[in-house]
């Protein structure tokens, strides 16, 4: 719990400014696709454009200091808990409104480039699987809660598009769980790999399995059919945290957190806040994405 | 032709759009609808932030006050109420009766003054000391003192002292004018009948030997059993029958005392 009352949180807030505004702004590097999802960190902007360092097929975790552009939202706090107020955004492009923009903690990604993307088969991951400590990696414990998606990261897609299949353990560590979607062929950067329109598409994660509440464990990204031509890919590991419509271009959405339902979501300590666009149309290149948050804590 | 919100939609769960575009027929900034937000403001508690179901807006007020009615009754609010840590000095003069405890890890400093008291029961614990307190003119005292280390007090005009003093360390003070005192005072001091008799006895005489020792020597000669008067290597045995206590030698007048033992 945050705090124990809405006079404790205005308290904290202006007589002990355990709070602060967080603004970010990108510029869209290529068209989007209408009707799917972009992840907003390889764009340019502030904070600087993801390029996802590390070794291919080995998952690296991230938090608040991760120096490919995370957002500081004042540190850990803990035995305090850190919550969402307030949300923004604004959307300014010719064209694929309406949008959403949804927050997400990156609590980790795989990266795969060049043959691991341009040829079929199976892609083992190296990952040690979440569990339940005080690391910052393990900040959802036994992974519950999170949620997965195929980003292209740094190199846009080429043609093709193949089937993925990942295959996961769950939050209980059970083996065999698996998720499978149509690729889409040439997407630009940042965009999700498994959203769209068509068939086989899921917006914007990947379904789990029956039964499953999170995953704990990446284990293989398998490429099925014909692979993509080219591109770099991630599979990002995250978890959603609200979601804000941006109905028109220009129009400033502001979204009352306190108040809305459920209210006043958590910032866990090391979180790496990132956002994922939902364009109902492409929309345009060199369109800027502007989003701002408010956050407090109380203890 | 459906009915359209006008822009209201969306504002009524929490989230308003501001700018010159138009959204659902209509420049949503414009179209202001419900200020009291009431039907969103009741999810307050309703999530991670605030997860107490008896917070009410201002905290603790029901109807016809509360701006937002709690979830469950049950919280209870205080108004102009200062709360705070921090330190009191203080003297009281001139009471009726005060009854209490008064405990600490640390001193009792000479900035404490209590005078003037009717009476006063109180036990004062402490694991450091009691130093420089004045308790003065107090009709009746009623205290247990204790403490690990020192006392040092000074108590005048007291009409009754009823009191425990247990230290040990030493309780240095000084009492005058009491009508009545009774008390139990322990301790290995100097005046208790132990301490006058092992003082008087361990009193250096002479050369080193205690008035004890001498005592000895002086029972060996008088009474104890000797050797060697004849020979003129006299030697006094003590009253225990075994211990030599003096050992000389004689020759032609003269007596040289060789070795004495009045342990």
């Amino acid at each position: 719990m945050g705090w124990t009352s809405q006079d404790d949180l205005i308290t904290q807030l202006t007589v002990n400014g355990k709070g602060d505004t967080v603004t970010m702004t990108k510029t869209l590097n290529s068209a989007g696709t209408a009707g799917a999802w972009t992840l907003l960190s390889p764009h340019n902007g502030w904070p600087i454009a993801s390029t996802f360092a590390g070794a291919d097929l080995t998952y690296v975790p991230t938090d608040d200091t991760w120096a490919q552009g995370t957002i500081y939202t004042g540190g850990d706090v803990s035995t305090a808990t850190k919550h969402f107020l307030t949300a923004g955004g604004c959307v300014v492009a010719a064209a694929g409104a309406p949008w959403y923009i949804m927050a997400i903690d990156l609590v980790g990604y795989v990266p795969l480039t060049t043959t691991n993307v341009s040829t079929t088969g199976t892609k083992t991951v190296t990952m040690t699987a979440l569990s339940n400590t005080a690391s910052k990696g393990d900040r959802y414990a036994n992974g519950v809660g999170l949620r997965m998606f195929v980003a292209s990261s740094v190199v846009a897609m080429g043609a093709n598009a193949p089937t993925c299949i990942i295959n996961y353990l769950d939050q209980g560590g059970a083996a065999g769980a698996t998720t499978t979607f149509t690729s889409t062929a040439s997407m630009g950067v940042g965009q999700l790999l498994n959203t769209g329109a068509a068939a086989n598409k899921y917006n914007p994660f990947l379904p789990l399995a029956a039964g499953d509440t999170g995953v704990s464990d990446i284990v293989s990204l398998v490429w099925a059919g014909t692979a993509h031509a080219s591109g770099s890919v991630i599979i990002g590991l995250c978890k959603p945290l609200w979601c804000l419509p941006l109905p028109a271009t220009g129009l400033y959405s502001k979204m009352d957190l306190v108040n809305a339902m459920p209210s006043m979501r958590q910032i866990k300590d090391g979180a790496n806040i990132q956002f994922l666009l939902f364009q109902t149309g492409a929309t345009t290149t060199g369109g800027t994405v502007n989003i701002d948050f408010d956050y407090g804590y109380g203890g | 032709m459906a009915l359209r919100s006008n822009g209201n939609m969306a504002r009524s769960v929490g989230v308003q759009h501001f700018g010159a575009s138009a959204y659902l027929s209509a420049i949503p900034s414009a179209l202001q609808s419900n200020f009291a937000h009431t039907n969103k403001i009741r999810n307050l508690t309703a999530g991670e932030g605030i997860t107490s179901e008896l917070v009410g807006i201002p905290s603790g007020s029901l109807h016809p006050s509360a701006w937002m009615m709690p979830q469950k009754a049950g919280a209870i609010a205080a108004r102009n109420t200062v709360v705070g840590t921090g330190t009191s000095t203080a003297t009281g003069q001139s009471g009726y009766n005060i009854d209490g405890t008064i405990s600490g890890a640390g001193d009792i400093p000479n900035t404490v003054s209590i005078g003037l008291i009717v009476s006063i029961a109180a036990a004062l614990t402490a694991s450091g000391g009691i130093s420089s307190a004045a308790t003065q003119a107090l009709a009746s005292l009623v205290a247990d003192i204790t403490g690990s280390s020192s006392v040092t007090a000074t108590a005048a005009g007291l009409a009754e002292l009823g009191a425990l003093l247990s230290a040990a360390g030493f309780v240095t003070a000084n009492n005058t004018a009491l009508m009545d005192i009774a008390s139990t005072i322990r301790g290995y001091g100097d005046l208790t009948p132990e301490g006058i008799r092992d003082v008087v006895w361990a009193k250096i005489v002479e050369a080193g030997f205690s008035a004890e020792e001498i005592m000895r020597l002086l029972a060996a000669h008088a009474a104890g059993s000797a050797t060697g008067l004849e020979s003129g290597n006299p030697q006094f045995t003590g009253l225990d029958g075994s211990t030599l206590r003096i050992d000389g030698t004689y020759a032609a007048g003269t007596r040289t005392i060789d070795a004495l033992n009045g342990t």
